[in-house]
């Protein structure tokens, strides 16, 4: 299958641009200049030289031998984690910074959950000298301090947010009220491959880099493109970019996974393909936990990245299509993987990228297969949680 | 007939007031009605509350999320208005409120039961006019409710003219860039936008909102328009009221204020 949007942004019957008229003339704007600007020579030449220098790019792709080990095939780590900022996000904020550029924006807000995604963006305003406002869920900022810490130093504003649920969701909804206020000289960069159209697909093409290198990486490592793409899904950049270029080739199995948070019945959960439902959140058609009466529930994971209700429309088409499997795994679970990479392998991964690792000891695999497991994100900033989630046996073994 | 009432609406200086239904007690949404109507005022705009209100500012957020937590369902509400007409309610009454919830309850229900409770028209902020046009156009006309369309300074002439087209209850014209629950301030920027809209001459009337709160800029906004739509700011003047007689006498006094 072929995941393009369609003209009004639909993948399926999910995307489109369900936005209130103060925002329709910077969204206009958006759609029908996304794709031009970002075919410009000149903006994929500044593009690339700034994934390269600045961020680090391209990142390894590392063949975890213990890991190989244990589950009886290769297993290979992209590692998005060794990216400056520590994770994938900031492929989308040097694209979308450069992008607001050429709008003639002279001011970036942005939304953050667990803090890595407002990190990147306040680290791109810093380098091209921009006002940044960040709106973080005030439980996010307690439970991420050193992420805010980070964005204040680095020159942003952190406007914490005290509504609703106080996480991802309702920062979300803020940065959109902030643009609403300011849509002449605002650039909104979202952080995920949610909202309107054409930001689901607009950040899907800046992390589509993410798959084009594994196919790169896998053609020089023997030649062998890989059997499993495996990436841990909250709204869903970094599965979306590590899926890219892999969609349209059915031999190559994509693997989303969830977080499960407490677990699927618990009541405490993230899980949106196994709990959600159609509907219009944030901008977008698609699935996400709501009650019957189409209220937006509260999601919950260990990881703050992964704390949203809903997931991206591509996602919940490529769900409903039945292209990519997903999959969740829990709290206890995803602690259980973060510390078998860090003990195995020599890599403490983010909580986010710990629901992958988590899962690839689940999975069935023959000798032959090749799987690729993204790690989306260094695990400096969970180490908070890891002291308190592990305790005294923080030092013990898997 | 649904069109004759929005016809009772004077020429000039239509007063209009949203609220949060089951807001600030869930029974509270027949109450209000009623005592807006007593009140004088023009016409009204039920709000149907929804957890992630993107285009609402502070106050009605915190309205919808009381609202929510008394109860208030898309299913009560049409269980409380289904007796708004025969309780005396002659004014037109329009509902208010987010795609989801809406669609949740089921497109083709939700536009019965309102038709059913004599609602005049929907608002439906986060509606693409796209969507209008390829889902709920057919909704509108066959329940009889009429359809309203936001537009700002920003909105395109072609695009105005659109909606116009299509026999809105009225154009809600946004005085200003932001989120409800601000303070208009009718700048030379805004007179200018006021005057351009009034010289389309367009078949629709003008209603403004957003950041109309009190008789000063009720009066600055409805000088080039039919009219003027105060939210937040009566969402604020009920807050907190305990018996129905309590908010009885806040609302007469909040009104008589704005008059």
């Amino acid at each position: 299958m072929r995941l393009e949007a369609s003209e009004r942004g639909f993948f399926g019957e999910f995307g489109g641009a369900y936005v209130p008229e103060m925002l329709y003339p910077n969204v206009k704007e958006l759609q029908e200049r996304y794709v031009e600007i970002m075919g410009e020579p000149s903006f994929q030449a500044e593009l690339e030289a700034l994934l390269h220098d600045f961020a680090g790019r391209p990142t390894p792709l590392f063949v975890a031998k213990t890991l190989s080990k244990m589950c009886g095939c290769e297993v290979l780590l992209k590692r998005e984690d060794l990216l400056h900022t520590g994770a994938h996000k900031v492929n989308n904020t040097i694209g979308q910074i450069l992008l607001a550029q050429r709008l003639g924006r002279t001011r970036i807000i942005a939304e953050t959950g667990a803090g890595q995604h407002g990190v990147a963006t306040a680290t791109v305003c810093a380098l091209m000298g921009m006002p940044c406002v960040v709106y973080m869920g005030e439980v996010d900022m307690q439970r991420q301090a050193l992420n805010v810490a980070r964005m204040r130093l680095l020159g942003a504003e952190v406007r914490g947010v005290s509504s609703g649920s106080k996480t991802l969701k309702d920062a979300t909804n803020e940065a959109m009220r902030d643009w609403i206020a300011n849509p002449h000289d605002t650039h909104y960069i979202i952080g995920s491959v949610v909202g309107p159209h054409p930001f689901p697909d607009m950040v899907a093409r800046f992390q589509s880099v993410i798959s084009r290198e594994t196919k790169e990486q896998c053609h020089a490592l023997g030649g062998k493109k890989p059997t499993h793409v495996v990436a841990c899904v909250g709204g869903g950049s970094n599965a979306m970019g590590a899926f890219f270029h892999f969609v349209e080739d059915e031999s190559v199995a994509l693997v989303g996974v969830e977080a499960a948070g407490c677990g699927l019945s618990s009541g405490r959960s993230a899980a949106t393909t196994a709990l959600g439902k159609p509907g219009i959140l944030h901008g977008s058609r698609t699935l996400f936990m709501q009650s019957e009466d189409g209220q937006v529930e509260e999601a919950h994971s260990i990881s703050a990245g992964l704390d949203y209700p809903g997931i991206g429309p591509q996602h919940a088409h490529l769900h409903v299509s039945g292209r990519v499997e997903y999959v969740s795994v829990t709290d206890e679970e995803a602690l259980v993987g973060a510390k078998l990479l860090a003990r195995r392998e020599g890599i403490i991964p983010a909580l986010e990228s710990a629901h992958a690792v988590a899962h690839l000891r689940r999975m069935e695999l023959e000798p032959s297969d090749r799987v690729v497991v993204v790690v989306s994100g260094r695990g400096d900033k969970d180490m908070q949680t890891y002291l308190e989630s592990f305790g005294e046996g923080i030092s013990d073994d898997v | 007939m649904t069109c004759s009432r929005f016809l009772q609406l004077p020429e000039r200086g239509a007063l209009s007031v949203f609220f949060t239904a089951g807001y600030p007690r869930l029974g509270d949404t027949l109450p209000t009605l009623k005592a807006l109507q007593s009140s004088g005022v023009d016409m009204v705009e039920v709000g149907f509350p929804f957890s992630d209100p993107v285009a609402d500012g502070p106050t009605i957020q915190e309205s919808s999320l009381v609202a929510l937590r008394n109860g208030m369902t898309v299913a009560t509400l049409f269980e409380q208005l289904r007796g708004m007409r025969a309780a005396g309610v002659t004014m037109p009454v329009l509902l208010m409120g987010y795609l989801n919830p809406l669609e949740r309850f089921g497109p083709e229900r939700f536009f019965e039961s309102a038709a059913a409770c004599g609602v005049d028209a929907l608002i439906l902020p986060d509606m693409p006019f796209d969507d209008y046009l390829a889902r709920y156009k057919r909704l509108f006309a066959s329940s009889g409710l009429r359809p309203v369309f936001l537009v700002t300074s920003r909105t395109e002439e072609e695009r105005i003219r659109a909606f116009d087209a299509e026999s809105p209850a009225f154009i809600y014209v946004l005085s200003s860039d932001a989120v409800t629950g601000g303070k208009a301030s009718v700048t030379e920027a805004t007179e200018k936008f006021f005057r351009r809209l009034e010289a389309m001459k367009l078949s629709s009337r003008l209603i403004v909102g957003f950041g109309v709160s009190d008789r000063a800029s009720f009066q600055a906004v409805t000088k080039h328009t039919s009219g003027a739509i105060i939210g937040s700011a009566f969402v604020r003047a009920v807050s907190g009221a305990q018996t129905e007689e309590d908010l009885q006498k806040r609302i007469s006094t909040f009104i008589e204020g704005v008059r």
